[in-house]
């Protein structure tokens, strides 16, 4: 089969486990649409996240600002869209980097087996032994808010959830006959990977990674919401529901808003996560 | 069992001497002199060199981690300068807190969330169970920073049920459970989530089991093999919930600790890093590490101890 015929199998596939499915085309359209709208923040948002309209300080939503305005002044509507973006490039590239990094680890501790498998998993159980909020708390008071910084720690605790998915199918396919005649072949061992093990954890990897985009949106969030987010003025959720806190008697849009979005982020992503693993899990794929 | 309590203990040093350097070395990446970071920029170079020899900070790295390593061994986890005061005593002082407030919420969490998980896998499928489930991924998306607010507005602020601060005086032991309810609340409605989903997957499964059928074949009432045969091997996995969340506990005892204003570690995570008190910082990711590593080896053990197919290993 050649490379196009595998890629247009795999759409195919992906689409029936969709259709199995129900919710995970609710999360899928959910997520959708708050990617957008944070993709297309600059044209959308009716105003510069930070311009501070000072005469107008936590006015209350209104025809002019829908969501109103908080302490400084600033368009709460026009801070949830671009505070989105913050979220979701966090949260995308901290795992697509997990992702990566912890997909060849798991595969080539499983592949190559003795010592390097031990050290490899024993780094691995370590590190998950850290709850990701700490790691991002220490990671970021050491080192300093900023993007890179927060994706380095949320990353690292996600790359062994990342290599234990990997390392298990790995070695069941190390075994098998067809891998042991590409061996024979002469195949790189990178190439062995790549097309006939990786394939096999393509729906796993989907799964944890939509599952493991919620907790790290979320932490993010968690983290700005605790003073370590990216540095303001940026807009960020958490750091907006931070600010609004403050005022959260008079002005409970300022915080409550920002808030609702998060949850409505996260959730989207657990949606679409779990609707796939049932789809995906042989057990629950027969009786319905 | 005992050769199974052994390994487990021994799996269970490296991992904590590992995280002990991990922390370690992170914190000391941090940009800058920590003297000149706690003195600020106005103190004289005499007072930085004698808090430089006061902190050890004047010897190499590699003799300060070994000293660190030896007195983690003997239990102590140093001094806070900004404090003057032993880090033991500054933890000791606040732990019972931290622990109340977890335990509160697990409790709740495993109460309600057990009864909606069987209910929901009993009627698989129904209107019931799918709006048990949604429930369910709602409870876990909540940020608890957020549901804490939410909350807090809702029974404090509005009802004004609960102060609005728990700050508890810990020899009153009515105020003490007043105080307790909200945050405990906030950690358990978010725990509730987790105890509703793996006590639902964990009955599904068994209940799949060729023995329930033989049970069901043999005239069995439907609540006997529910509760004798199904549910009895279901909670195996639950009890494992714990140990399987603690990183989400943890995350949210902090938060918790922090929406609500009540002492704690996570307040005192956040002093910490308010006063740049990089050992204090230090000190409380390693009781943390110690907690995890413990819980996870209590819930391990537990399960060696209730599943007879790892005790007979």
């Amino acid at each position: 089969m050649n490379t196009l015929a595998r890629f247009k199998r795999f759409g195919v596939e992906t689409y029936h486990v969709f259709n199995r499915n129900k919710t995970s085309w609710v999360g899928l359209l959910l997520l959708t649409i708050l990617v957008l709208i944070a993709a297309l923040a600059p044209l959308i948002a009716p105003y510069d996240p930070v311009e501070q309209h000072i005469v107008q300080r936590l006015q209350s939503p209104s025809t002019d600002f829908l969501l109103g305005t908080d302490y400084y002044g600033r368009d709460v509507l026009s801070r949830i869209i671009w505070g989105c973006r913050v979220s979701f490039v966090i949260g995308s590239v901290s795992v697509a980097v997990a992702m990566f990094f912890g997909t060849i680890l798991g595969s080539m501790a499983g592949y190559k087996g003795g010592y390097f498998d031990s050290f490899v998993m024993g780094v691995m159980d370590v590190l998950m032994s850290i709850p990701t909020l700490l790691m991002g708390l220490l990671i970021v008071a050491i080192l300093g808010p900023s993007k890179a910084n927060i994706i380095i720690a949320l990353a690292l605790t996600m790359i062994p959830r990342f290599a234990r998915i990997a390392r298990a199918p790995t070695i069941a396919a190390k075994s098998k006959v067809y891998v042991e005649a590409c061996q024979a072949m002469g195949f790189s061992d990178i190439r062995i990977l790549v097309v006939h093990i990786f394939p096999n954890i393509l729906g796993e990897l989907m799964v944890m990674g939509s599952m493991w985009m919620a907790t790290a949106v979320r932490t993010e969030a968690a983290l700005s919401f605790i003073g370590l987010g990216v540095n303001p003025p940026t807009a960020t959720l958490g750091g907006m529901i931070r600010e609004g806190f403050k005022d959260i008697m008079s002005a409970p849009w300022a915080s409550l808003y920002p808030g609702l979005v998060i949850l409505l982020i996260v959730f989207a992503a657990n949606l679409l996560g779990d609707g796939l693993r049932d789809a995906l899990d042989p057990k629950l794929r027969n009786d319905k | 069992m005992l050769q199974y309590i052994i390994k487990r203990l021994l799996l269970a040093i490296p991992i904590l001497v590992a995280v002990v350097t991990l922390v370690f070395f992170v914190v000391r990446m941090a940009p800058g002199d920590p003297a000149q970071v706690m003195l600020g920029d106005s103190a004289s170079q005499e007072s930085l060199i004698s808090l430089r020899a006061e902190l050890g900070l004047d010897r190499p790295v590699i003799v300060q981690y070994g000293e660190f390593l030896l007195s983690i061994m003997k239990g102590d986890l140093g001094d806070s300068i900004i404090r003057k005061q032993s880090i033991n005593t500054i933890i000791a002082d606040v732990l019972p807190y931290t622990i109340e407030l977890t335990f509160a919420g697990v409790l709740l969490g495993v109460i309600i969330g057990l009864p909606f998980g069987v209910f929901s896998a009993v009627y698989r499928n129904s209107v019931a169970d799918y709006i048990t489930r949604i429930g369910s991924l709602i409870g876990l998306s909540f940020p608890a920073f957020y549901s804490g607010i939410l909350l807090l507005l809702a029974f404090s602020v509005y009802l004004g049920w609960f102060p609005v601060v728990s700050d508890p005086d810990m020899d009153n032991l009515g105020e003490r459970l007043h105080m307790l309810v909200l945050p405990a609340m906030n950690l358990g409605l978010i725990m509730m989530a987790y105890v509703v989903r793996s006590s639902r997957s964990a009955l599904l499964e068994t209940l799949g089991e060729d023995y329930i059928r033989t049970a069901k074949a043999k005239g069995l009432p439907g609540f006997i093999v529910l509760y004798k045969h199904a549910l009895k091997n279901a909670l195996i996995p639950v009890i494992t919930i714990v140990g399987l969340y603690i990183g989400v506990l943890v995350g949210n005892s902090v938060l918790t600790e922090i929406v609500f204003n009540r002492p704690g570690l996570g307040k005192l995570i956040l002093s910490a890093l308010d006063e740049r008190d990089y050992n204090l910082l230090q000190g409380l990711m390693v009781i943390y590490a110690f907690i995890i590593v413990l819980v996870n080896l209590v819930t391990d053990l537990t399960y060696g101890m209730v599943d007879p197919r790892i005790r007979k290993q």
